[in-house]
């Protein structure tokens, strides 16, 4: 039994295995339609056979440094798969005032051992702004938060490119994807009140179709197109913001009526009244979050410790070895050259 | 106050003919001259000199490192590449035949400058960390000693290899062990190049890993090396120049993953641009 799980940890069978690997890596790449998950398959094969070199093999045993970098490779694809299996990952877009809404945010990737969201999590959205170079380049991108502690506190935070917020082991951090939002407030016929938001295309990339649809609570289509009173400057230093963007929005109904709406001002639609109350900034958020990273992190790192410290003491022995004849032999060399 | 883009090609073309003449001498100027290491080793110094400043006026006038085009990255390779060379040219004389290889690759990167669009693409706010650092220059050294082991790689192969067959520690002896200390190190660049290229990815975009054409490309380069280190412990009846072969197969996955993946497109990680 011992013989075969020796045979199984043969050092030439991880040579042969490390070929499987290396054409699943790139078969993932050059063919769409191998997904990356088969890259498991000749990993996991490796990892029974490095357990069992590591169980037989005295070598490792003999070379403790060697030994720590295979176990900490070991850890980093055991993390790794762990961590996929506990990845949550998302979009979700937040308008300036608004409050955080787990069941908004659009997941993408979810573990199959991740069984929850980010439900718990409370904060609001502050102010957005995003700063300009000469020539529309994008450079800081600014965000508040005002985050609702265990303890009922409020405290504010600002992240944006370089920083991004982590609360409750969900990472928020703020895109590209960023525009404008009309507030608009609806008063049905029935006295009720609703407030809500439009967001418009990214701004400024798609500047030239500010235009989304619209199916009001009275069952009405209507096409909304902004029109912002002032446009992005592509010559100076410009700063994206809400505060002080005068703006109107004009509406398209089904018959091809359009009817422009100012600040405050209402139109009169089928079941209510449609008001465009403000205008404000909306920021698009990547959710994520993994809590094995940290740990695949800190594992990689031994391993490449362990393996300069194996290189450095192998060196050190070859040195050792051949020390003499090779000073004597790049001395010739120094001397013919 | 910003020096223009002709001053700087003019620099580069300088610095390419720079390498060029210490190509010729590298080849040219036989080895029982007692001049060649000066000469060789003083011509890299000025092309690097002139690199040196071809970078650092783009940098001025751009506002920005040389990170994303083509000519952004063959002109900091040119440097690196040439750095890392002249550094173990200088040290360990048994990787000077090595700059027969070397330094044409090098006038050929030098040739492939000049022949590329020079313009600028602005870096984006979030990559710039310090983890874009050490990722880059990580890399480059990986690069540099892959290139400078490949050199010594070849010349073993075309030249000294029955040197190798003899008993006793020869030229061509202490050239092998040079071979695996650098592909040793190099190992470790790459390795840490990919621990902080995800360290930084998951800054920069959010994710650490997303299987695009170049994090693909840089892991298929860590496993072709790291099969060549194990192979080369494991099957040890095997002829030196099979693994020497494999130095060579590794620096060319090398280049198509720093040179010919990422400019398939526009840019590094153009999939996530």
């Amino acid at each position: 039994m011992m013989r075969q799980f020796a045979k199984l940890g043969s050092l030439k069978l991880s040579a042969i295995l490390m070929l499987p690997l290396i054409v699943t890596v790139f078969a993932v790449n050059q063919l769409n339609y191998v997904s990356n998950n088969w890259v498991a398959i000749p990993l996991a094969l490796l990892g029974v056979n490095l357990l069992a070199a590591i169980s037989t093999n005295s070598s490792f045993r003999r070379q403790p440094a060697l030994l720590a970098f295979h176990v900490c490779l070991l850890l980093v694809v055991v993390l790794a798969g762990l961590g996929a299996l506990l990845q949550y990952d998302g979009h979700v877009e937040l308008v300036e005032g608004e409050i955080f809404d787990a069941s908004r945010v659009e997941v993408t990737d979810r573990g199959l051992l991740r069984h929850s969201g980010p439900e718990s999590l409370k904060f609001e959205q502050g102010r957005i702004a995003v700063e300009y170079a000469p020539g529309l380049i994008r450079q800081s991108t600014f965000s508040d938060v005002m985050v609702n502690g265990e303890a009922g506190y409020t405290s504010a935070l600002r992240f944006g490119d370089r920083a991004n917020m982590t609360i409750g082991g969900y990472r928020f951090s703020t895109s590209f994807n960023k525009g404008f939002a009309a507030i608009l407030k609806w008063t049905g016929n029935d006295g009720s009140v609703l407030l809500g938001s439009i967001n418009f295309p990214s701004y400024p990339e798609y500047e030239w179709k500010q235009i989304n649809d619209w199916t009001t609570p009275g069952g009405e289509n209507i096409e909304l197109e902004l029109v912002l009173s002032t446009a992005a400057d592509r010559t100076g230093a410009w700063r994206l913001q809400s505060e002080g963007s005068e703006f109107a929005i004009n509406i398209s109904r089904s018959d091809g009526q359009t009817t422009r709406l100012l600040r405050g001002e209402s139109l009169s639609l089928a079941g209510g009244q449609l008001t465009a109350a403000d205008l404000r900034l909306w920021m698009g958020y990547r959710v994520d979050s993994n809590p094995m990273l940290q740990w695949v992190f800190i594992a990689a790192l031994m391993s490449l410790a362990a393996l300069s410290l194996h290189f450095n003491k192998k060196y050190w022995n070859v040195g050792q070895r051949h020390g003499t004849e090779a000073r004597e032999q790049q001395h010739a060399c120094v001397s013919g050259n | 106050m910003p020096v223009s883009a002709e001053t700087e090609r003019l620099l580069v073309l300088t610095a390419a003919l720079a390498f060029g003449v210490a190509s010729a001498a590298s080849v040219f100027v036989p080895q029982s001259n007692k001049r060649k290491t000066a000469l060789v080793s003083s011509a890299i110094s000025v092309a690097l000199l002139l690199t040196v400043a071809a970078i650092t006026v783009r940098w001025i006038r751009e506002g920005q490192g040389p990170f994303l085009t083509l000519y952004d990255v063959l002109l900091s390779n040119l440097f690196s590449l040439a750095l890392v060379y002249l550094t173990a040219y200088l040290l360990v004389s048994a990787l000077r035949p090595a700059a027969k290889v070397v330094l044409p690759f090098l006038l050929m990167l030098g040739v492939w400058l000049l022949l590329v669009p020079a313009e600028a693409i602005p870096l984006p706010a979030t990559y710039d960390n310090y983890w874009l650092w050490l990722h880059v220059i990580s890399g480059k050294l990986f690069f540099g000693l892959c290139l400078t082991a490949a050199g010594a790689a070849s010349i073993l192969i075309f030249e000294s290899v029955r040197d190798l067959q003899r008993a006793h520690a020869t030229s061509a002896r202490v050239a092998d062990i040079a071979v695996w200390r650098l592909m040793s190190m190099a190992f470790i660049c790459e390795s840490f190049m990919l621990i902080a290229g995800a360290v930084w990815a998951h800054s920069a975009w959010g994710r650490y890993w997303a299987w695009d054409p170049l994090e693909t490309w840089a892991l298929m380069t860590w496993l072709a090396l790291a099969l060549l280190l194990h192979a080369r412990v494991t099957f040890k009846r095997l002829p030196t120049t099979y693994f020497l072969a494999g130095v060579l197969l590794v620096f060319a996955v090398a280049f198509l993953t720093f040179l010919g993946v990422p400019f398939m497109s526009i840019a590094p990680h153009k999939g996530v641009m």
